[in-house]
């Protein structure tokens, strides 16, 4: 059993592909996430970021229409303390510092573990 | 085809699928092919733009297409139906946006298209690019898939 995260936190996962999101979705239910919402496209997720407001955003970078970066962007203008993780099968060093640079709080590449993932939320939450 | 950029998409598709499905995976020989082609019932293709020119697909058969999607999702798939799909796009995108950033990260610039995937019998494709194709056989704990590399330098 992975050990859980002793508080809760709502999150909103941002991926155009279903398995990404499935898989994604149930190692953060694992480690005491409750989703809120899931978004397939980077204007999809700055709509839901604004109407549900979740503890974190997991949010893929390339996507049909708005990419993640864009969406990113558009949800740090609107809320400064916003918490967006970035999580994409690219992770060449300008892409990331990139992210980092408009605001991301971190950087996750795919294939995600277990193990990196809760340690990322738990630091990502306490700062 | 240059083997500074061959090596990575090969290490990659050999470390990813040994994740994804649980197992260690086995290279076969590479053979070079003239034409870009794909003879298996499944193949998803991600474009590779940039400094280089080409595709990258990854084709197999449908049974293999099966227990691949079935060993990343943990369950039993019938049919190739919309998350089978998916998973199948997924490993082949993780695949290649892997050794793309390894590659830029040595100061080539690739970009990529999102993955599509193709379904049916005897598929074969053709391009106006003519363009040598590099063919991998992997043999992995699904089945055998094969990695055909269609690459060419943009000399400006």
């Amino acid at each position: 059993m992975q050990d859980r995260l002793r508080k809760q936190f709502s999150f909103l996962v941002v991926d155009d592909s279903e398995f990404a999101r499935k898989t994604l979705i149930k190692i953060l239910n694992m480690i005491g996430g409750c989703m809120v919402g899931e978004a397939t496209s980077g204007q999809d997720a700055v709509q839901k970021y604004r109407s549900l407001k979740p503890d974190i955003v997991f949010m893929d970078i390339t996507m049909p229409g708005m990419e993640g970066i864009d969406a990113l962007e558009q949800i740090i203008g609107d809320d400064k303390t916003a918490r967006v993780i970035m999580v994409s099968s690219l992770s060449h060093k300008t892409l990331v510092q990139d992210a980092l640079k408009k605001g991301a709080k971190h950087y996750i590449t795919k294939p995600v573990s277990n193990e990196s993932l809760a340690e990322i939320v738990r630091f990502v939450l306490a700062h | 085809m240059r083997i500074e950029y061959i090596n990575p998409i090969i290490e990659s598709a050999v470390t990813m699928l040994a994740q994804f499905t649980g197992a260690a995976v086995e290279r076969g020989d590479m053979k070079l092919h003239r034409n870009s082609s794909s003879s298996k019932e499944v193949a998803v293709i991600i474009g590779m733009t940039g400094d280089v020119d080409g595709r990258i697909i990854l084709e197999m058969d449908n049974k293999t297409a099966l227990a691949l999607a079935g060993l990343m999702n943990n369950e039993q798939f019938k049919t190739l139906d919309h998350l089978a799909l998916d998973s199948l796009m997924e490993i082949a995108n993780v695949v290649v946006a892997r050794a793309v950033s390894s590659l830029n990260d040595r100061g080539f610039s690739f970009r990529l298209t999102p993955p599509l995937i193709f379904t049916g019998a005897n598929l074969t494709f053709f391009s106006s690019l003519s363009l040598e194709t590099l063919i991998i056989p992997l043999r992995t704990k699904a089945g055998d898939c094969n990695l055909n590399v269609s690459l060419q330098m943009n000399v400006l």
